[in-house]
């Protein structure tokens, strides 16, 4: 479906955007700090769940939340579901995705910035909840 | 561990998807710049990047050819709207000389969950298909403005997009060439 190439060249430009907003205010990023990047991932992932899971149950446990995540929010969200879930039971998961697709048809450095901030969004919303 | 096809309906989840991306760059810029002018023109810069590539995704993908005229280009781009938002504009208001026309939105997916706020209600939300339009015709060699007319944000029937054929652009040969 055609829509899913402007996602892609909206996310193209979002990229471009940040980062030659940040370039030109020679911004000082903390460690803590949500880069430009990550706030909008961030900001769209809330709302997009938001609206995913208003006529769901609430999860029963963490674990339940990720697989939400890895199956159903990642085939909406990247057309396919997470290749890999790996857990330590201490709160740290590691979700692996040998296809990611904006990093698919890119080749900058600026694919691996992007990646970060997907994820980050993902793993800033689990807390909120 | 693989479920059966994910519960959500997929075209509103894309739909959805632009908007509130969309949205959330809108707000991003709208904290980074000091007016809403500047909003306004970035965002049509980022359409008009679109468009560059917005038309050669449009031609591989419908392989069509050459446009005869106005009206032809008028119809695809139709067409182009209706691949990428799902919507289908009205093609409307075409200038006596033939060389303006607008595009009728009723419903637009950028704005479906938007409200602009009274201290932005001049910014120009979708401006970004403004851009897209103008940057996809250059690379066909076609030199048009574009701008919005009426816009559903601020309180209008519906969203109406003109455009105005300027000129037709001819391909510059390197110097020394022939």
């Amino acid at each position: 479906m055609a829509d899913e190439s402007l996602f892609d060249f909206l996310h193209s430009e979002i990229v471009n955007y940040t980062l030659e907003s940040d370039d030109t205010k020679n911004k000082e990023i903390k460690d803590e700090d949500l880069s430009t990047l990550e706030y909008i991932g961030f900001s769209t992932g809330y709302r997009m769940i938001e609206r995913l899971t208003k006529e769901m149950p609430r999860f029963k446990d963490e674990l339940d939340t990720m697989k939400f995540i890895c199956t159903d929010f990642w085939s909406a969200v990247y057309k396919k579901q997470i290749d890999n879930l790996r857990t330590n039971h201490q709160g740290v998961y590691v979700l692996q995705d040998n296809g990611f697709r904006f990093l698919t048809k890119t080749f900058q450095w600026e694919a691996v910035f992007r990646c970060g901030a997907e994820i980050r969004c993902l793993h800033v919303w689990r807390y909120q909840r | 561990m693989s479920r059966s096809a994910t519960r959500f309906d997929t075209k509103k989840v894309n739909s959805e998807l632009v908007t509130l991306t969309y949205g959330a760059l809108v707000a991003q810029m709208i904290k980074d710049l000091d007016n809403t002018e500047d909003v306004s023109k970035q965002l049509e810069r980022l359409g008009y990047n679109m468009g560059i590539r917005l038309i050669e995704d449009f031609l591989a993908k419908t392989g069509t050819g050459r446009c005869l005229d106005l009206k032809d280009t008028a119809d695809k781009i139709q067409t182009a709207f209706r691949m990428y938002l799902g919507v289908q504009p009205n093609v409307a208001n075409w200038s006596p000389a033939g060389d303006e026309f607008s595009f009728v939105l009723d419903t637009n997916p950028l704005t479906d969950l938007v409200e602009l706020p009274d201290d932005l209600k001049s910014l120009k939300y979708c401006n970004i298909i403004c851009g897209a339009i103008r940057g996809a015709l250059e690379m066909v060699q076609l030199d048009v403005q574009s701008w919005i007319v009426l816009d559903q944000l601020k309180g209008d029937q519906n969203t109406e997009i003109r455009v105005k054929f300027i000129r037709r652009l001819e391909d510059a040969m390197p110097a020394g060439e022939d």
